[in-house]
């Protein structure tokens, strides 16, 4: 049945799922090449200044990328489910609302992890040409909340579609704003060193909403 | 499942409501509340104040008294030199000083440190410059250096390790006595400023090492055993939190070290006498240090949200004068007052104390109980008469419990249980 | 023998406005039950019920002894849902639905299934969102059948199909009733189709059962007399009593589970002159509903 529904999925998703993947490894590309292109043209030593003593994030372009995607993918898989309330079918299959809502939201995330994690490797292959591994594990620290966020607003985006009100729709679209806000406060490098772990586990606890929105559509709220 | 994301979402709901309500409250009531900033007249020997009200600032003595700009400058000569010069109304002498041009320049000593300078987060990657290639200019070297458990210089354009360069260094820091790993370092890497200080590095127990590249050769030296028997002993116990390197003209001092026990000391001199600023409230965590100095005094500020505190050293760094007053903290004006009313807690991410990111809480005070308490009793009054009141209405019981107006905010906009 | 569905007065209320007022039905094992209603009688909200899509203000309704809002997995696997509109995944093809479908169900029959599709003129890689509504509501019924459900609850199967697909769908649900051994509900707002399909009838009117009964004795019981049309008189209903009278320009009707003399009596009571040619007539299953409920 976990399979089934990861198969549902996979097939509804695949030609989009192929465009966000070609999309952020165009975003992480242009990065590395603009890498490239700043090594070519600059003095190693003023390269370094700026970007390591400095803290001059280069790659703040990618910041929102993971965010953008998580809402675009979370759209591409719910909105159409809300039409014609074709959750209906769901949640008529032999298996428990909140487990076929959960694998649901696994196949999104597994989605997004491996929209994410090539682009990521690319920067961080090509950033390993020109850097130590010191300022790569920062870049890569650094980048984690913006992962994060990309979850979260993956997570956010599913909570807030598959709610049947309009009313609570409104609601959660401020308070997933207001939430996602808080994964894109750094300025310098590792800012969220000591509050990756709290990120992380309040991300991963955001996997309930969707369920609750999923609980309530099912209810009949909001016909 | 339901219950537990329902009591998540008020959970969330009141952090969130905790951040920007309190967040939007301040964008709308602050006002410019800035801190006075001290000077010290040598020639009237007290203190004069640059103080703010709303948008204007007045210039006034410890008195009271105010003062027109040029009155202002004028007793402040030290400090305003170059319009007095450019006026023609620069005295030639104070207190047996001469007032040269040059001299005046060259003695100026200017040092910030910032609560956030201290605990922030870093790349522990930093160019080692030469402090004597010849040149007249200080030059960016071709590597970095990283120091923690070992030494090492990486090559910034082939990202390789320079094994040499990086051996001869680990070998004259054995031979100095470090112990690694190094704790804390200091410096200032930048090639915009008069000479090159080096670092300043403690090791693994605490011991304050000087570190600067001559020559290619490396110059690390066991600060304590250079220092006068008067100072070595205070090396000895000195445990260093923060080193701040700002190269001044006049290379008068090397560091400004502030401690664990929130000790701030100028480091001076060629034995490197260690003096310690005499400041009874300086907390490192919540205030500025400001140091401004002249040809005559050292003046030390430390500035923080409700009190500041200042020091007037001479050139021997003897306690000339001090001063102190509290200021009106934010939490203590009537918006900060109204805030802590209507706000029962207050959750910030960022602080001045620290560049990382954290949370950082703040209370409402006892009226924002009683509020608590009252909206309390009214929700489970309104409740219990639309026959509500059950266990599955305990997140919004507790939101308002705890969060008051929060929670009411909350009580209001979420899903109510089936 | 419990029965397949059961539903113990239910109310169920929008804000202030009551859609219903307390029903109570059952279906048996084995029997094919139609539910009827004019719009906004509560068939609708009923059928939301029965599908888990809402939970009634008060009351129970229980599918195979089980909570109509609760149902195990277990129970689930044994009810098949026909969705209003013939909702389906429109991305994928007949034999990806097959392969999605056909794990979660322990009876699964593929036969049933590709019997039916292959009397479709598709391709075999064409999507569901390129099919017609016919061809839709046909692969949605062949996923029902597959499942070999013991209960099948059919919400407005007619809707949008032509009058080929939908004798297709009457003629499907009797073979496969034939064998008594499953229970059918459906609902439909073309009831001539229902004529000669259902067992049961259950009327519903303004939130309230109006008919509860079998369709054969409906047929039997609830009769029309016609008469010539004499003197002025009005329109007359009498729910609690299923009567109606009817005034033409020229003939003129009594509806009602009345046999000739009572039908006359009523008239008689009603001050309503029963003109000559006082006749009973044979109606459909579809006069008798308009009759029962009215045409406003």
């Amino acid at each position: 049945m976990f399979k089934s529904l990861l198969y549902k999925e996979w097939i509804k998703l695949r030609i989009y799922w192929l465009l966000l993947f070609i999309v952020n490894l165009a975003f992480c590309g242009f990065l590395c090449l603009r890498l490239r292109h700043v090594f070519r043209i600059n003095e190693a030593m003023a390269v370094w200044s700026n970007w390591i003593f400095k803290g001059y994030l280069f790659y703040r372009i990618c910041e929102y990328v993971p965010l953008l995607l998580g809402v675009v993918l979370g759209c591409l898989q719910f909105f159409p489910e809300t039409l014609s309330k074709r959750l209906r079918l769901v949640l008529h299959l032999p298996l428990g609302e909140s487990r076929a809502a959960s694998i649901h939201l696994v196949a999104g995330l597994l989605m997004l992890a491996t929209v994410y994690l090539p682009g990521l490797a690319l920067i961080a292959v090509s950033s390993s040409l020109y850097f130590p591994p010191d300022f790569q594990a920062n870049l890569l620290l650094t980048y984690t909340p913006w992962l994060l966020g990309g979850l979260a607003a993956y997570l956010l985006t599913a909570f807030t579609v598959l709610e049947p009100t309009w009313r609570l729709r409104v609601v959660y679209l401020l308070f997933s704003a207001a939430l996602l806000r808080l994964f894109f406060l750094e300025d310098f490098y590792n800012s969220y060193l000591r509050i990756m772990l709290s990120l992380t586990i309040c991300t991963s606890l955001l996997f309930v909403f969707p369920l609750l929105s999923t609980y309530r559509f099912g209810k009949g709220y909001g016909s | 499942m339901k219950n537990f994301a329902r009591t998540l979402l008020f959970a969330s709901g009141l952090v969130l409501l905790a951040h920007y309500l309190p967040a939007g409250y301040w964008l709308l009531a602050t006002k410019l509340r800035r801190p006075p900033i001290v000077y010290y007249s040598c020639t009237e020997k007290e203190f004069m104040f640059f103080r703010y009200t709303n948008l204007t600032a007045i210039r006034m003595d410890a008195h009271g008294k105010v003062y027109e700009r040029e009155e202002f400058e004028r007793i402040l000569p030290l400090d305003h030199w170059m319009q007095l010069l450019r006026d023609g109304k620069l005295p030639d002498a104070i207190g047996g000083v001469t007032l040269a041009p040059e001299a005046l320049r060259r003695e100026r000593l200017s040092f910030r440190i910032k609560p956030a300078m201290i605990d922030t987060p870093s790349v522990n990657l930093t160019p080692l410059l030469d402090a004597d290639t010849g040149r007249v200019r200080l030059e960016m070297p071709e590597d970095f250096m990283r120091l923690g458990s070992t030494i090492e210089f990486i090559h910034a354009q082939t990202n390789v390790i320079e094994r040499e360069k990086s051996a001869l260094y680990q070998s004259a820091f054995k031979a100095a006595g470090f112990v690694f790993p190094a704790t804390v370092m200091g410096g200032n890497p930048s090639t915009t400023k008069p000479y090159d200080e080096g670092y300043f590095v403690a090791d693994a127990t605490g011991a304050t090492f000087h570190l600067r590249q001559m020559r290619g050769k490396p110059d690390i030296r066991r600060v304590s055993s250079l220092a006068s028997p008067e100072d070595k002993p205070k090396w000895e116990a000195l445990k260093p939190l923060y080193f701040h390197v700002q190269e001044q003209d006049n290379r008068e001092v090397h560091t400004i070290i502030v401690d664990k026990t929130n000790q701030a000391w100028f480091v001076v001199g060629k034995n490197y006498h260690l003096v310690p600023i005499p400041l009874k409230n300086y907390n490192p965590a919540r205030m500025s240090l400001v140091v401004r100095g002249d040809l005559i005094n050292r003046l030390v500020t430390a500035t923080g949200d409700d009190y500041v505190e200042a020091v007037v050293l001479d050139r021997d760094y003897g306690l000339v004068d001090r001063y102190s007053e509290p200021l009106v903290a934010r939490a203590s004006t009537p918006a900060g007052k109204l805030a802590r009313a209507i706000f029962p807690f207050t959750l910030r991410f960022e602080d001045v104390s620290s560049g990382y990111l954290g949370v950082f809480p703040e209370f409402g005070s006892s009226i924002a109980l009683a509020v608590n308490g009252a909206l309390l009793a009214a929700l489970l009054a309104w409740l219990a008469n639309r026959k509500q009141l059950s266990l599955s209405r305990l997140p919004e019981i507790l939101a308002v419990a705890i969060g008051g107006l929060y929670g009411v905010i909350l009580a209001i906009l979420m899903p109510k249980p089936d | 023998m419990n029965p397949v569905i059961e539903c113990r007065n239910l109310v169920h209320y929008f804000g202030a406005k009551p859609a219903l007022k307390g029903v109570s039905w059952k279906v048996e094992p084995g029997r094919v039950c139609g539910l009827l209603g004019r719009n906004g009688a509560g068939k609708t909200t009923t059928i939301n019920i029965l599908n888990s899509f809402l939970t009634p203000s008060s009351g129970q309704c229980l599918l195979l002894g089980e909570d109509a809002h609760r149902l195990s997995p277990a129970v689930k696997a044994r009810i098949g849902y026909l969705i209003e509109g013939h909702v389906q995944y429109g991305f994928f093809n007949v034999h990806q639905l097959e392969r999605f479908y056909a794990p979660f169900y322990e009876k699964w029959d593929p036969a049933i299934y590709f019997h039916l599709m292959d009397k479709l003129d598709i391709s075999p890689k064409q999507h569901v969102s390129t099919m017609s509504c016919g061809q839709r509501s046909q692969v949605a019924l062949g996923l029902v059948l597959a499942q070999n459900p013991d209960l099948i609850i059919f919400d407005d199967y007619s809707m949008g199909l032509d009058p080929g697909y939908r004798r297709l769908f009457v003629e499907v649900i009797r073979d496969y009733a034939a064998d008594g051994k499953r229970t059918i509900l459906l609902t439909s707002h073309i009831i001539q189709d229902l004529e000669n399909l259902i067992e049961d009838c259950i009327i519903y009117q303004r939130g309230k059962v109006l008919i509860d009964m079998e369709a054969k004795r409906l047929m039997a019981d609830f009769r029309k007399y016609s008469f010539d049309t004499k003197g002025d008189f009005k329109d007359f209903s009498d729910d609690s009593r299923n009567l109606r009278v009817e005034r033409g320009e020229k003939r003129s009707a009594i509806y009602g589970f009345l046999k000739p003399e009572e039908a006359r009596a009523e008239l008689g009571k009603l001050g309503v002159p029963a003109g000559n040619n006082f006749q009973q007539e044979s109606i459909s299953l579809e006069d008798m509903f308009i009759a029962l409920t009215g045409k406003y």
